[in-house]
């Protein structure tokens, strides 16, 4: 029986349908995959045409593949090769989605403040609400670890110990005892008073406000950000500060989702607990250790996401079909 | 309490292989049946490790590279005995299923010599990690792993004996055990990347961003769907199927522990 199509377009959809084409493709796939990830001056390579084009062909060879080796009857036999292949369809058309509609961006919020501006967007982006950032919180566990390491200058002698505020370093058969006086975690001096306070609970800038026995000047401060600050010359001891604050649980932001004065919503976001409002995600992405009070925001809206999430169940649903069959088993 | 665990299963493991070897070596095939009794062992003391574990970290025991890595040697033996026992078997020539269990053992006690390795400390997680996708993507993926382990050590064993036996007319059955426990790992890998892609929308706003993590594992499914074609549609069989299998591991190894060393990224902890 022949063809109603001409030679050469029977010829390029058999190329197109080939297994062969695949494993090239996949070859080609691979083998920049390896690069973009080993080459440091490759790893632009995902956003390159010729990438996408790899992907576009393999979606080609993938559709082309599935529409003319798998019959209406083929399908109803074996319905797992064929919704395989669409889920792989799906996932592919669904990065296309993505890439082109979806937008995504950073918001860095310092705490009382508001934005609608999202930054690190490759296009504009303003929301259609601000989003104010009530109160950043950072949720710590366990507990922190403080230890002195002493060296006296002229004895030529050191010792280290872990202590605690409160405590003494107790050094008697070097004839030194340190006790320690206070614990400040975020040290400051109010240039109203003249004391000095912690401006935080978080540990930006922890002392160690210590007594020495046998130190000229008997009461000192030791920073751990600053060895060596406030040890007079004359003093053979000198004394260093570590300070290992206790592990980072969680950090989460209270937020405020308003439309010019009025209030839209609000909520707290923390890692793995996103909020979603009006088809926008926001992401709890990280904060400044160094200023506690500022909160980093991923922004997404992503229409790509439902596609992929279709492609991700019917590659599943389609292998499980083909591969826990006990006849392709045996 | 927790590392006599540890130590029992290694030495169930051990014990294990060295009566596989004299079941072998001697030709008493019934001293296979102790050889059979150390891997369940090994597997239960393992288990019962990782059940502790949980306890006194209070979380799921995969959150670093240690913990990952217990969890895909007790995979190993729990199926190598599945593999021995399913259905399928029956096509396995005897002397190939002889082989199943000795494979268990051998990669048990080289997945714990490896363990031991890595820093041991329980350390709370992280707070990227607290999710309930973290059981879920690492505990599929593990197992998965586990799967090309065993499919890659068939392969060894393959490609040696038909060195040995250039007309190794019972490979085939080989073959099969090989291909089945490709399928298994490449399915578990697929729900595994699918899991993990799920996980870094929630967490991440991103489903896929080529961290060298997710783009390496995306390599290795690539490696073995290639190789399950190759066995499907242009009937690769033999020492060329092995090759396939061993070949899928190293890349499975390079995303395991390559990446977390030799390249930085999101994933930078297991």
């Amino acid at each position: 029986m022949r063809s109603r199509y001409p030679l050469s377009v029977a010829k390029l959809w058999r190329a197109l349908a080939s297994i062969n084409l695949f494993f090239a493709l996949a070859a080609l796939l691979v083998a920049a995959m390896v690069a973009g990830t080993l080459i440091p001056a490759a790893g632009g390579i995902y956003k390159t045409r010729w990438f996408a084009s790899l992907l576009a062909g393999l979606a080609v060879n993938i559709a082309v593949c599935a529409g003319t080796r798998m019959s209406r009857r083929s399908i109803g036999l074996r319905p797992g090769p064929f919704v395989a292949h669409v889920g792989m369809l799906l996932i592919l058309g669904g990065g296309v989605v993505s890439a082109v509609w979806g937008r995504r961006g950073e918001l860095t919020l310092r705490a009382g403040g508001s934005k609608c501006c999202v930054q690190k967007s490759s296009k504009d982006w303003h929301l259609p609400f601000h989003v104010r950032l009530d109160r950043f919180q950072i949720e710590r566990e366990g507990t922190e670890r403080h230890r002195l390491t002493v060296h006296h200058a002229k004895q030529g002698w050191t010792e280290s110990a872990e202590i605690v505020p409160g405590g003494t370093v107790d050094l008697a058969s070097r004839g030194v005892t340190i006790r320690v006086l206070r614990y400040v975690p975020d040290l400051i001096v109010d240039h109203g008073s003249g004391q000095v306070v912690s401006r935080s609970q978080e540990p930006r800038n922890p002392a160690l406000q210590l007594e020495v026995t046998t130190s000229p000047a008997r009461r000192r401060w030791v920073f751990a950000k600053y060895p060596g600050f406030g040890h007079e010359g004359a003093d053979p001891i000198e004394i260093t500060y570590e300070h290992k604050p206790a592990a980072v649980k969680q950090f989460a932001s209270a937020v405020t989702l308003m439309d010019g004065d009025r209030v839209l919503t609000q909520e707290r976001l923390a890692v793995n607990s996103p909020l979603t409002f009006q088809g926008i995600t926001l992401y709890q992405s990280g904060y400044d250790p160094d200023d506690p009070s500022v909160s980093i925001l991923q922004v997404s809206k992503d229409p790509g996401v439902p596609v992929v999430y279709a492609g991700f169940a019917g590659l599943l649903i389609g292998l499980s079909l083909v591969y826990l069959r006990p006849r392709s088993l045996a | 309490m927790t590392s006599f665990w540890f130590n029992a299963a290694f030495a169930a493991f051990l014990i294990g292989l060295a009566a596989y070897a004299v079941a072998y070596l001697a030709a008493r095939p019934a001293l296979a049946r102790a050889g059979v009794a150390g891997l369940l062992a090994g597997a239960a003391a393992l288990t019962v490790h990782l059940l502790l574990r949980w306890q006194v970290a209070g979380r799921a025991p995969m959150s670093n590279m240690h913990e990952s890595l217990l969890v895909m040697t007790c995979a190993v033996p729990w199926l190598a005995l599945a593999f021995r026992r399913a259905p399928g078997a029956g096509h396995l020539a005897p002397q190939d299923r002889l082989w199943i269990g000795p494979l268990g053992a051998i990669l048990g006690v080289l997945g714990l010599a490896a363990a031991s390795l890595f820093d041991k400390t329980v350390t709370p997680l992280m707070p990227a990690l607290r999710s309930n996708w973290l059981l879920v993507h690492v505990l599929i993926t593990m197992i998965g792993y586990a799967a090309f382990a065993l499919a890659a050590a068939a392969g060894a064993v393959r490609i040696v004996r038909a060195r040995r036996y250039p007309d190794d007319s019972q490979g085939a059955s080989l073959d099969g055990f090989v291909y089945r426990a490709m399928t298994v790992g490449f399915l578990l890998l697929t729900g595994g990347i699918i899991t993990g892609a799920v996980w870094a929308n929630q967490a991440w706003g991103a489903y896929w961003s080529w961290d060298p993590k997710e783009t390496w594992s995306l390599i290795t499914w690539f490696v073995y769907l290639a190789g399950l074609h190759l066995y499907r549609t242009r009937g690769w069989r033999g020492t060329r199927f092995a090759w396939a299998a061993v070949a899928g591991f190293a890349a499975v190894l390079f995303t395991y522990v390559g990446v977390n060393y030799l390249l930085s990224g999101l994933h930078s902890y297991a």
